[in-house]
């Protein structure tokens, strides 16, 4: 049983040559084909439900389809009426305008906060196993939990962050308790505190690990040098997490870029198309109206700006120590 | 060598779990699948179908679905060719559905041995199954909405539309106290619209459906009650969870599917149901129809089975009552109405009376498009004071009337 487990596992060592047999199985090519074999699932789920589908739907955005008839070609119609036809597309424009929103107040805090968070979370302390679990604990929540945590939060009338605000002097002066996600005028925000808070975790981790990988000497010579803990900060862990920063800046534009969940979850895209995300106008277009032909020319044009964005970012983010 | 086998063996099976669910269905020809809602309890429908394939011989294979996902699950399932023999169907899908040719035209299975007598049913939900003079599916169940007012706040409820205002006046208290569950704009503001228009004598649409209306006066005066409502109705207090039951509004529009949810889970909510209010002496009462219906897919191998299980669910008072039972909402057999339990509840027979006189969606194959992203958009934008009722109901009136003219 042993040895016969091992003949299958490593073929070269228990029959070491052997010519004249099929030659498209030769040792050489045996072992390629064992090498194809092991990765052979993974190819084959990539492509048929990443490649293909990725395909089909550039294919269905050049047509009319409401998934029950069968597609009709229409060439380029639909990406000229999503941007210029303002009467039968009006949010397309708008929606990527709420985008753009939701990413200028998350990005900059789902970057700041981590760090200062990471920094704290480095240092040796007690506690400090809990509080990287606690912090982490929202990445592993379902998205459906952690929104009906924020409804009760956020309730008008009985929530905690009215509750807060009410009962606490000073505040209760500069803000008013409201409904946080029926108005126009915080919506959006309050669900961008929301995707930030779910981001922290991982983005701590993220920046845990660049700062784990910073040379202690480097520390060492700034401390024996009297530089300060600022300047440290300034000179040393900055310049050293330069990478780890370009990272977050990029996988954080894309994922923001496509924000959904919360959207869908918690407000539908009201008050008022306040946060119609650009995706949520999609899946609206898609499953709602049926005009899967609109919703796939939407997710090129959406492939379209994310692609121009990192493109941009590689050349303005610097990424590298010594940049 | 052994592993090889094994291999084989694992693959055989997995190949054999894929293809012995179609070998039960292709051993009995008789099999009609049906997929419903998902209900508070499956046990009324499970109890009625084995009913069904005790006496017809036929089986039932039925797909409990949640409402939120249905749409979208029945038209991927249409896409791909894995369409039920039976469905419900939300009633404005109903004409998409049929001018796309998904569903079967049931003309021919009304007469005969097996047929129905179609004055049995209400016309105004009977009527939701008709495109282009054909029928579609048949009736499933009927809803209204109707006024429900706390009696703490408004001991008599509000008849005409300054009555309602008055009201809203003295009942209002900043922050404590909003007169109305003003409806957001959006999909759900929208469907409660036209129950505002007609209350002021209007209408969504012209008469043979080819035009959108809700832009002249009695639409514009319908938005106007609801912004000037607005100022009597923060939406600190009507945003907040379970606002009316708790006591903190007065007045909002809803269907009886709440009836339930009130009386069992806020005892101590003292409420009433009345016909929404109207504008003049002369203006109706009026409400609007919603509801489901039961279709018949083209691609249904058997369409016979198909008709003998929706006739069945539909056309008998027993079955009828069950029906409504399960989705929460009114029957459509005029028989069935007249059962007890509507004609002896105070809330239901309001709901009822309000029916009368309400009004089915237009059946305009994109109704639901302009339902959502024109009517909503447009409510939405008065009530945030983004310009004035006339202005956006005219906005949006030319890009329905522009949809309109695409679909055809």
């Amino acid at each position: 049983m042993e040895s016969s487990h091992l003949a299958y596992l490593n073929v070269k060592e228990i029959k070491p040559k052997k010519t004249g047999h099929n030659p498209l199985l030769n040792e050489k090519n045996r072992e390629k084909l064992t090498g194809y074999l092991f990765i052979a699932p993974l190819i084959i789920y990539f492509l048929v439900f990443q490649v293909a589908p990725i395909l089909m739907s550039l294919y269905y955005s050049l047509t009319v389809w409401d998934m029950r008839k069968s597609p009709v070609f229409v060439g380029i119609q639909n990406y000229a009426s999503l941007l210029f036809d303002n009467l039968m597309y009006p949010n397309f424009w708008p929606s990527l305008w709420v985008t753009f929103k939701f990413i200028l107040i998350a990005m900059p805090f789902s970057l700041i906060i981590p760090l200062l968070l990471a920094l704290i979370l480095n240092r040796k302390m007690k506690g400090q196993a809990f509080f990287r679990t606690a912090f982490y604990i929202p990445v592993v929540t379902p998205g459906v939990a952690v929104a009906a945590m924020w409804k009760w939060i956020l309730d008008s009338m009985f929530g905690l962050v009215n509750i807060f605000i009410k009962n606490t002097p000073l505040v209760n002066v500069v803000i008013k308790p409201h409904s946080w996600l029926g108005e126009v005028g915080t919506a959006l925000a309050t669900l961008a505190v929301m995707a930030v808070w779910g981001g922290l975790g991982y983005n701590i981790l993220i920046y845990l690990s660049g700062l784990k990988i910073i040379p202690g000497e480097l520390y060492e010579s700034a401390h024996v040098d009297g530089a300060s803990g600022f300047q440290k900060f300034r000179y040393i862990t900055l310049p050293m997490l330069k990478p780890t920063i370009f990272f977050l800046v990029i996988t954080g534009f894309i994922g923001h870029f496509q924000v959904f969940d919360q959207m869908y979850l918690l407000t539908k895209g009201g008050p008022n198309d306040s946060t119609l995300s650009y995706v949520l106008s999609l899946y609206n277009h898609a499953f709602t109206y049926y005009e899967m032909g609109i919703a796939c020319a939407m997710s090129y044009i959406l492939l379209l700006i994310i692609l121009i964005v990192t493109l941009l970012n590689f050349k303005f983010v610097p990424q590298k120590v010594d940049d | 060598m052994k592993s090889c086998w094994m291999k084989v063996i694992l693959i055989g099976l997995l190949l054999l779990s894929f293809s012995i669910g179609q070998f039960i269905v292709a051993a009995d020809k008789a099999v009609v699948s049906l997929w419903v809602y998902e209900p508070d309890s499956r046990n009324p429908l499970n109890n009625m179908l084995a009913a069904f394939e005790k006496e017809t011989g036929y089986k039932v294979n039925i797909t409990y679905i949640p409402k939120d996902g249905f749409n979208t699950k029945i038209n991927t399932a249409v896409a791909t060719g894995q369409a039920p023999d039976v469905s419900y169907l939300d009633q404005p899908l109903v004409p998409r559905f049929a001018v796309d040719g998904v569903i079967l035209n049931l003309d021919p299975f009304t007469k005969g041995k097996n047929g129905i007598d179609k004055k049995k049913y209400y016309q105004g939900a009977l009527n939701t199954n008709m495109i282009g003079g054909k029928l579609y599916g048949l009736p499933l169940n009927q809803t209204c909405v109707a006024l429900y007012y706390n009696k703490d706040l408004v001991p008599n409820p509000p008849v005409t539309w300054d009555e309602w205002l008055d009201m809203a006046q003295k009942v209002y208290q900043k922050g404590k106290v909003a007169a109305m569950e003003v409806p957001p704009g959006g999909g759900w503001g929208a469907w409660l619209f036209p129950a505002f228009v007609a209350a002021a004598g209007g209408s969504m649409v012209n008469k043979n459906e080819s035009k959108v209306t809700f832009d002249e006066q009695p639409g514009i005066d319908a938005l106007k009650l609801w912004i000037e409502m607005r100022k009597y109705s923060n939406r600190e207090v009507t945003d907040s969870a379970n606002a009316f039951q708790n006591g903190f509004i007065a007045t909002k529009i809803s269907g009886p599917w709440e009836l339930k949810g009130f009386r069992d889970n806020f005892p101590d909510l003292k409420f009433g149901v009345a016909l929404i209010p109207k504008k003049g002496a002369k203006d109706p009462h009026a409400s609007n129809i919603g509801g489901e219906n039961l279709v018949v897919y083209k691609s249904s191998k058997n369409p016979q089975a198909a008709w003998t299980l929706i006739k069945y669910m539909t056309y008998s008072v027993k079955n009828a009552l069950v029906c409504a039972e399960v989705t929460g909402n009114f029957p459509v057999l005029l028989e069935a109405a007249k059962d007890d339990r509507y004609q002896k509840d105070e809330a239901l027979k309001v709901f009822l009376k309000q029916m009368e006189t309400a009004q089915a969606r237009p059946r305009i194959t994109s109704w639901l498009k302009i339902n959502d992203e024109v009517i909503g958009k447009a409510l939405d934008q008065a009530l945030a004071g983004q310009g004035a009722p006339e202005a956006v109901l005219k906005q949006a009136a030319q890009r329905a009337n522009l949809i309109i003219k695409m679909d055809k």
